[in-house]
């Protein structure tokens, strides 16, 4: 199947991580975005790993 | 002249008419236009606007009127401050061709209104997503005591332009570090206020729950005089014996002998063998990290829709990142800021004052802006605010303050304490200056 006039060029590509964006890129802006996806993961497992509710308890206990 | 002269001296002989404001003017322009290309501060200069606000500080001085505390003293803004009539570009290209602003930010005009003449607007991380001040659109700005090296970011072209010497007085903004850092590889002093002591009205957002605005000076004096001047307040003197510790472990480690000893010789002049561990500190950076990306996605995400590839890629991709971070990670990461800021005030409540390094190292080269971060190489640009982004998240007053280098890179401390103990650690700055252990240094010309 050949693709139609409303369909992106080769060189884009839709961008819609979730379905949430919308966005039209240039395909090698795709692996800056998830580089940065893959950083912010290391400071999202930093946070999760820090139970609030445990620290919460121990500052009462002090 | 400027070179030398402190904003109080300038604003000393403007008033008494021993020099004219508009001579003065008129030599800041001259050598701007001679010397900006050497370090890329400026990326507007504001001749006509500033020739004519000088004119009237002569008027007011001839006519047996007072112009103010900061009368004739040249100052420069970074370009998220609003300035009436032109727009705010916040370092980026898609905001060039912005409506203009229609009136100044508040503190532009308190500072003008205290007598000071606004000379331009100064380079920045696009957005201030950066602790470089490396801008695709508007160059690189190039540290004062080295151009082989990076001023620091995102405020770099307000610390680049007063380390050189254009200016005596440059305004800036801190949302993770972006006064201190620069602050700290340039050798000048600067600060970050508590939240909410300085407005930010009339500033270009960043992400607003952590946004403050601090000036960058060559002393404390001065550091002091303006902090009263934009916050619209006059500090009482303190007498009160602060209670000092140094902040170890994470605000430690990763840091360079020649930063580490820095700081032991300040610890030493100081008497103080207590530290205190803030266990916190490296989930409140990456919380830091979290917020921040998240509240610039959402800010940007329109106009990223059709205009993202006009961004710098490397703010763009991040801010884009932040934009898809998922709903119950950026509550945890304020969840986890409540129960933090709660948990520095008690720390608050056993010390006055906390001292740390600003950077990690000293400015690094910009063709080699790469650190190393726990054994690995990392973006300089990107990890040059590890000990600042902690203290932002606490909403504290953070000086960051010139260590006195005999020679080499300058070296930056910072000072942190509670709101509203903002005097006592202006008392224990001013001693530790007084004594030579601060000092901010001059560039050789």
């Amino acid at each position: 199947m050949s693709p139609t006039n409303d369909e992106p060029q080769a060189s884009q590509r839709p961008f819609d991580v979730f379905g949430l964006l919308n966005l039209v890129l240039p395909s090698e802006c795709v692996a800056g975005v998830e580089a940065n996806m893959e950083l912010m993961k290391v400071h999202a497992r930093i946070v999760e790993a820090f139970d609030l509710t445990k620290a919460k308890h121990e500052a009462v206990d002090e | 002249m400027i070179q030398s002269a402190s904003i109080i001296d300038i604003a000393k002989s403007v008033r008494t008419g021993s020099i004219k404001a508009t001579e003065l003017t008129k030599s800041v322009l001259d050598d701007i236009s001679r010397r900006n290309e050497d370090y890329v501060c400026f990326t507007r200069v504001l001749a006509e606007q500033a020739m004519a606000a000088a004119q009237a500080v002569d008027d007011q001085v001839a006519a047996g009127l007072d112009p103010g505390p900061l009368a004739g003293v040249p100052f420069a803004v970074k370009d998220l401050y609003d300035v009436a009539g032109l727009p705010t570009t916040a370092g980026a290209k898609v905001r060039v061709s912005s409506p203009p602003a229609t009136q100044d930010a508040v503190v532009v005009k308190r500072i003008k209104d205290a007598g000071a003449v606004l000379i331009g607007t100064l380079n920045m991380d696009e957005f201030a997503y950066g602790f470089a001040t490396v801008n695709p659109h508007f160059g690189t700005t190039r540290n004062p005591h080295d151009v082989s090296r990076l001023a620091g970011g995102s405020s770099g072209g307000s610390a680049a332009a007063v380390a050189a010497g254009l200016v005596p007085l440059t305004l800036g903004s801190d949302t993770n570090g972006s006064v201190r850092v620069p602050a700290a590889l340039c050798g000048l002093w600067g600060i970050r206020p508590a939240d909410g002591a300085i407005p930010v009205d009339g500033t270009f957002p960043f992400a607003e729950i952590l946004d403050t605005v601090g000036p960058f000076t060559r002393s404390l004096a001065e550091l002091e005089l303006v902090y009263e001047l934009m916050a619209g307040a006059t500090l009482i003197r303190s007498k009160s014996a602060p209670r000092i510790a140094q902040l170890k472990g994470w605000f430690t480690r990763n840091a360079s002998s020649e930063v580490l000893d820095a700081l032991s010789q300040v610890m030493a002049h100081l008497d103080v063998k207590d530290a205190v561990e803030l266990t916190e500190a490296q989930t409140a950076r990456s919380a830091s990290y979290l917020i921040t990306a998240a509240q610039g996605g959402v800010l940007h995400l329109e106009t990223m829709r059709t205009r993202a590839m006009e961004y710098d890629p490397a703010v763009r991709d991040r801010l884009l990142a932040g934009a898809i971070l998922p709903a119950a990670l950026y509550q945890k990461a304020m969840d986890f800021r409540s129960f933090y800021r709660a948990r520095v005030q008690e720390l608050f409540e056993h010390v006055d004052i906390l001292i740390a390094p600003t950077t990690p190292v000293v400015a690094p080269r910009i063709d080699q802006a790469t650190m190393l971060i726990d054994g690995q190489q990392a973006s300089a640009r990107a990890n040059l605010g590890i000990y600042t982004q902690p203290l932002s998240l606490a909403g504290i007053p953070v000086v960051s303050a010139p260590f006195h280098v005999r020679s080499g890179m300058p070296i930056g401390i910072q000072f942190a304490t509670a709101p509203g103990r903002e005097p006592m650690l202006f008392q224990l700055l001013r001693t530790l200056e007084d004594d030579g252990v601060l000092k901010s240094q001059s560039i050789q010309r």
